[in-house]
């Protein structure tokens, strides 16, 4: 997975110009090294609900408050890869690239973010939203909170009820109550 | 692909809304379901109440049982123009009474249009251990003693603010209340406090707060003293001055500008009581940084006015006074390319005669040179149809538009027609106008645009205007979005209003004063619509005792969830519905 991380870094400096890229391959022989140093000492797998094996470096591990507890608590035998039953190998790769992107990605995050976002359909980023949580990955779970907001911002009840497929048991005495309660004070 | 149902663990769902902070979302999310209902309200921490009476105390926190702060409005937006009678209401104690006892984290009270009364403020004091703002804005009913018991027992208050309140000003010394190892203050605002407050107490307290990052003044506080204020203070981003005059003297002004230049952070000036132009470049260190600058208190010349305005290039907020004249504004066109909100105020509104040479004009400026604008209020003494349609086009990123020509009535003064078909440019071409104060000579063809195009409309205010009632039939039944409606002196009545009852469930209110609307169309509207209150403000006695055709003088009508209020003074009457008839 560190290599497919890195793969996609390298073909986005393809299209600097040569002395930034001469620089940056630089930089990312010294991460390479830096982190085959650290896997060394650390190497943890992590297996999937669709049975792929993930080797993951510390650093990301560290992210994934719930594999580390795991990791300090029981002492696992970190020979065999540690399941992850709630989580498929697609959204695996993609907390591993965001957790990575969010390390290691000091200039353009915000641009990454954007990216990350637009490739998840609604579903996705429900899957990944329970998959974050699950793993207590603080920096996904918050971003992909902020994102949600941003989607049913000034939607209505109905499209947050088909968005998560949500049956309406309420009644409209609660309907009448909601507008009471919007507006700002210093709208007049 | 099929769908699949997600079943979100309720500490996630949690989390998720805690990242909600507009009221209408949370409104929303709190109608998907039942368990989507109970996840939002305990985890609910921002309350806002747009109107005291929509909702009682107990609802609230019996639904919202973790608020740690609240905003509530009290009274009609027309109170600030003298129209709603003394003793009508809006008494913040009972929410004070519920607040202290089921919030006691409570850290935050906003209010607006309120009856706030010592006891409110001690029991504030006393019952919130954490207490951190209180923001009491065109408030009043309460005195400098209330404020001192806010001082002495809110250890951790960030923000007071007393924004256009009416404060007693029993005692300055209120100020020294605050205990001498109190430094959490952040924002204190008293501008609108009358009388001379404690001046040690207040330079002990600027410089004890290293966080302060607003200090706004009321114009007792002379000019001599702002230098040491502002030294204590330099990490200031709000300043409002107090009295902004004093002999010139060199060494004064000096010492001045060299106390402005040291506050690297100022945004924003206000205050400017009674300037003296001599005075004004000790600010003009500063100017560059400015975003906001109220000089609706300054009084002086145009001239003065430009050289001030001409070198804060990156306002965003301006307020002036008309002296500010075409001249200004052209001057501002030119140099503020970031402003979004201008407020012209009339320095002489009673005036038969225009004192200043501001018109239509100035505003065209701005319209053309300040493509950021999306808020005016503008008060002049003329205005032309072609003006309006020029500004309309030019800043159709409009949201709120109001123009106040201070003389009633009155034409195009070019064409000597009616304004209509300017103030129908604003409607048409500014798509996202959510707020909208019409004046001038306008017939009823002016509301036939607004119903046609003012469809993000939210609050309408309208003084003599319109000829029929198919002029609010016209705004009632086109304004999809409409939550606001103030209306004063129009010949609109029974037909209209009756015509479009259903449509008043779903506004916030509708205020309609020296119209023709008649004592027995509000009966009938009060019959209707039991989920509204229907409130008539009649100070000639009770309607009963005149004909039911007989227009009443005020009207006042809401939406509430907790029925009828039971405050109301002598000279107002409920419109009974007949829930009582249903039973029997």
């Amino acid at each position: 997975m560190v290599i497919t991380a890195k793969g996609k870094e390298i073909l986005e400096i393809a299209e600097e110009p040569e002395y930034v890229m001469l620089a940056k391959v630089e930089d990312l022989k010294m991460d390479m090294l830096r982190i085959v140093e650290e896997e060394e000492i650390k190497k943890i797998r992590l297996k999937t609900s669709d049975e792929a094996t993930f080797e993951v470096e510390p650093s990301i591990l560290k992210e994934m408050k719930r594999v580390q507890s795991l990791i300090n608590t029981e002492a696992i035998d970190t020979s065999v890869a540690i399941p992850l039953p709630n989580i498929t190998s697609r959204n695996l790769s993609r907390i591993i690239d965001f957790c990575w992107e969010h390390q290691y990605n000091t200039e353009n995050l915000e641009e990454f973010k954007g990216r990350f976002l637009k490739s998840l359909n609604h579903q996705e980023l429900k899957e990944l939203l329970l998959a974050a949580n699950y793993l207590n990955i603080k920096t996904l779970f918050d971003f992909l909170c902020n994102s949600f907001t941003d989607l049913i911002q000034n939607e209505s009840p109905e499209f947050i009820r088909d968005f998560f497929n949500i049956l309406n048991d309420t009644n409209s005495v609660k309907s009448m109550h909601a507008p009471a309660f919007q507006g700002s004070i210093d709208d007049d | 692909m099929p769908r699949v149902a997600y079943s979100f663990p309720e500490e996630v769902l949690e989390h998720v809304f805690s990242f909600i902070e507009c009221d209408r979302d949370r409104g929303s999310i709190s109608l998907v379901c039942k368990s989507w209902y109970e996840i939002e309200r305990w985890c609910r921490r921002r309350v806002f109440v747009g109107n005291c009476y929509a909702v009682s105390p107990a609802t609230v926190v019996k639904r919202f049982p973790k608020v740690r702060s609240m905003a509530i409005k009290g009274k009609p937006h027309f109170a600030d123009f003298n129209l709603v009678p003394e003793g009508w209401g809006a008494y913040v104690f009972p929410w004070i009474k519920a607040m202290a006892v089921a919030y006691p984290w409570l850290q935050e009270i906003r209010l607006k249009r309120m009856v706030v009364t010592d006891d409110c403020l001690e029991l504030i004091a006393k019952s919130f251990k954490n207490f951190a703002v209180l923001v009491l804005t065109s408030c009043e009913g309460f005195t400098t003693d209330g404020l001192a018991a806010i001082a002495a027992n809110c250890r951790n208050l960030r923000e007071l603010e007393l924004r256009e309140s009416e404060v007693e000003d029993i005692c300055g010394h209120w100020l020294s209340h605050f205990p001498d190892s109190y430094t959490s203050l952040v924002s204190l605002n008293i501008s609108c406090l009358g009388n001379e407050v404690n001046l040690s107490a207040l330079e002990r307290l600027v410089s004890r707060c290293t966080n302060l990052k607003t200090l706004r003044l009321n114009r007792a506080v002379p000019l001599d003293k702002l230098a040491n204020l502002l030294r204590g203070a330099p990490q200031l981003v709000e300043l409002g001055t107090g009295t902004y005059t004093a002999e010139m003297r060199p060494e004064v002004l000096a010492n001045l500008a060299e106390a402005f230049s040291g506050c690297k952070q100022l945004k924003s000036l206000s205050g400017f009581w009674d300037v003296l132009p001599s005075y004004l470049p000790a600010v003009y260190p500063v100017c560059s940084n400015l975003t906001s600058l109220n000089l609706s208190y300054a009084t002086i010349q145009s001239s003065d006015l430009i050289k001030l305005v001409s070198q804060c290039e990156s306002l965003r907020r301006l307020w002036v006074l008309d002296y500010i004249e075409d001249a200004g504004l052209e001057v501002i066109a030119a140099s503020c390319k970031d402003l979004r909100e201008l407020r012209v105020f009339p320095s002489d509104p009673f005036g038969l005669e225009a004192n200043v040479a501001l018109t239509e004009q100035g505003l065209v400026s701005v319209s053309e040179g300040c493509t950021k604008l999306q808020s005016v209020l503008y008060f002049c003494r003329q205005m032309s149809n072609a003006a309006l349609n020029t500004i309309a086009r030019n800043r159709p990123n409009m949201t709120r538009f109001r123009l106040c020509i201070i003389e009633p009535r009155a034409p195009d003064y070019l064409t000597h027609q009616p304004l209509d078909a300017g103030f129908g440019a604003i409607v048409e071409h500014c798509k996202d106008l959510r707020r909208l104060s019409l004046s001038g000579h306008l017939t009823d063809r002016v509301f036939e645009y607004i119903g046609t195009y003012g469809k993000k409309l939210e609050m309408l205010s309208v003084a003599f205007a319109g000829e029929t009632d198919l002029g609010l039939h016209h705004v009632l039944s086109g304004c999809d979005n409409l939550r606001k409606l103030e209306i004063r002196d129009c010949p609109f009545g029974d037909k209209a209003l009756l015509a479009n009852a259903a449509k008043l469930e779903t506004m916030r209110s509708l205020w309609m004063s020296s119209c023709l609307v008649s004592y027995g169309a509000c009966k009938l509207l009060g019959l209707k619509l039991p989920r509204l209150n229907v409130e008539v403000i009649d100070e000639r006695g009770p309607p009963d005792s005149r004909p039911d055709s007989t227009p009443v003088e005020k009207l006042y009508i809401y939406r509430t969830v907790s029925g009828p209020r039971l405050d109301m003074p002598c000279y107002v009457w409920r419109m009974e519905d007949d829930s009582a008839l249903r039973i029997s």
